[in-house]
């Protein structure tokens, strides 16, 4: 069994957001986006398999996919890095390689496959919690300044890029009277990254 | 009980959960079942869906129309995510794509251009003299006068004109808007003909085009072949006038096999209807 000890938990979230999806997206948009976000976490699957750690479990949401891995810990920040970072690389590597045997083979749909996969690349590596480029950030600041600090870098870093992105996410709305998906996403990752820093718990308390 | 950063088991999903946010409980034997009901609920609805669709499929075009419009309103993520997939191949540049991307995204009015109508059953109407269905004033990039295109050329495809270059009210939103090319309805699976000597510019495939095809001809002009069921072109292939494209289809937001057909010169679009009426 590939996750033995927890495996694999979806939540309804990610049920109904799949469902929404393919309600409203076409099929290939939705094919493409769910086969980049599973070619992602091979990437990170295979880099902790690289390093011997064992992978518990995987979970689902709405919000994307978690491995369960806490023999992580042993990991140094080096590695780490490289297991964070290596669901991007795949989705690089994928990207780039559906797209030239797309160009190759005058394969329209490989087109927008590679393009789902350098686009979740992308925005995984926002600096924005709960996302991986928020991870490696932390990595290194932590690396070079120590732990603290890089928690502190990675939240501040997280909540003013989710903020731009917020107020970004207003102004296209307003201006283009677009749709409201962008303005979710966007407050969404600033809810996250809220979080993160622990304003959301504190605001709480009181 | 916060733990310190490193001793937290570390997830490392493409975007992970906030630490202490949720504790799911141990062993796997208690989630299976409950997994079980969620795929069976959600296929339920995926059931009830598709039956909806058969049962009443103006009214989940309708529903789906509606949500579709608040969340994504008239984004293109097909063009989007191609542009910058076609990026990644090399074939276009970054900036191009991105600029690509971000008007099929964000965009709407611009695409919104080309929307098909109702084309089923519609016989010829007095639009085919080469007049503007409307006396209102063009849009910036439209251009209303002939212009000498200066090379041989030939109508695409023959049949019943169905839409003339102008304005129109959109058969989904019944907002009004502009068509930049001309509707030809035509049998599935039709030859759709190269209408002068070029180079063909991009194969593509988008929500509202569905396949499309772009020539590239001489002097900056260059012409559009949408909504077809098959390209037998590859982009950067050299083509000559009435040589085949495409067939005839009803891909993209078509509601039955015609040929939307478009003329620019640059980045102006022309009536294409002083090109195509013998």
């Amino acid at each position: 069994m590939l996750f033995p000890e927890r495996g694999v938990h979806a939540s309804w979230s990610f049920f109904l957001l799949v469902l929404l999806a393919a309600v409203i997206s076409p099929a290939e948009i939705v094919v493409s986006v769910l086969l980049a976000a599973a070619l992602h976490e091979c990437g990170h699957l295979l880099a902790l398999r690289a390093y011997r750690v064992p992978v518990e479990g995987l979970r689902l949401s709405a919000l994307g996919a978690v491995l369960y891995a806490r023999g992580a810990r042993r990991l140094s920040y080096g590695r780490e890095l490289i297991v964070t970072l290596a669901g991007c690389g795949m989705n690089i590597f994928c990207g780039v390689l559906t797209a030239l045997l797309a160009l190759r083979l005058s394969w329209v749909e490989g087109f927008v496959l590679a393009g789902a996969h350098i686009l979740l690349a992308a925005f995984n590596l926002l600096p924005i919690p709960p996302l991986d480029g928020a991870r490696a950030l932390y990595l290194i600041a932590a690396f070079f300044l120590g732990p603290l600090a890089g928690e502190r870098i990675a939240a501040v870093t997280g909540l003013v890029c989710s903020s731009a992105l917020a107020g970004a996410g207003v102004y296209v709305t307003a201006e283009t009277g677009g749709g409201t998906l962008f303005l979710l996403a966007s407050l969404a990752l600033l809810f996250g990254a809220v979080r993160r820093s622990g304003l959301a718990k504190n605001a709480g308390r009181v | 009980m916060k733990q310190g950063r490193r001793r937290r088991a570390m997830p490392c999903g493409g975007r992970r959960t906030a630490p202490g946010t949720r504790r799911t409980p141990r062993g796997g034997t208690d989630r299976t079942p409950r997994m079980v009901v969620q795929v069976i609920v959600c296929g339920a609805l995926f059931v009830a869906l598709v039956g909806l669709k058969l049962i009443m499929p103006d009214h989940l075009s309708s529903l789906r129309g509606t949500l579709g419009q608040w969340l994504v309103r008239d984004a293109d993520f097909v063009s989007a995510f191609s542009a910058v997939g076609r990026a990644a191949s090399g074939e276009q540049t970054w900036g191009d794509s991105l600029s690509e991307a971000c008007i099929a995204v964000f965009g709407g009015e611009k695409r919104a251009q080309e929307v098909s109508g109702e084309l089923i059953g519609v016989t010829v109407p007095e639009q085919d003299a080469p007049e503007m269905a409307d006396a209102r004033e063009l849009p910036a990039l439209a251009v209303g006068e002939q212009r000498i295109l200066g090379f041989a050329y030939a109508c695409p495809l023959s049949g019943t004109l169905t839409s003339p270059f102008g304005w129109r009210e959109d058969p989904n939103s019944g907002e009004e808007c502009f068509h930049y090319g001309v509707d030809i309805a035509g049998e599935e699976g039709a030859s759709v003909a190269c209408f002068a000597d070029g180079t063909v510019g991009t194969v593509g495939e988008s929500n509202l085009l569905g396949k499309y095809v772009t020539v590239n001809h001489e002097s900056g002009f260059s012409t559009l072949y949408a909504h077809c069921s098959a390209v037998t072109v590859s982009a950067g292939q050299s083509v000559r006038k009435g040589d085949e494209l495409a067939h005839v289809g009803s891909t993209g937001n078509a509601t039955g096999p015609h040929l939307h057909f478009e003329v620019h010169d640059g980045g102006e679009y022309l009536n294409p209807i002083y090109y195509v009426v013998s």
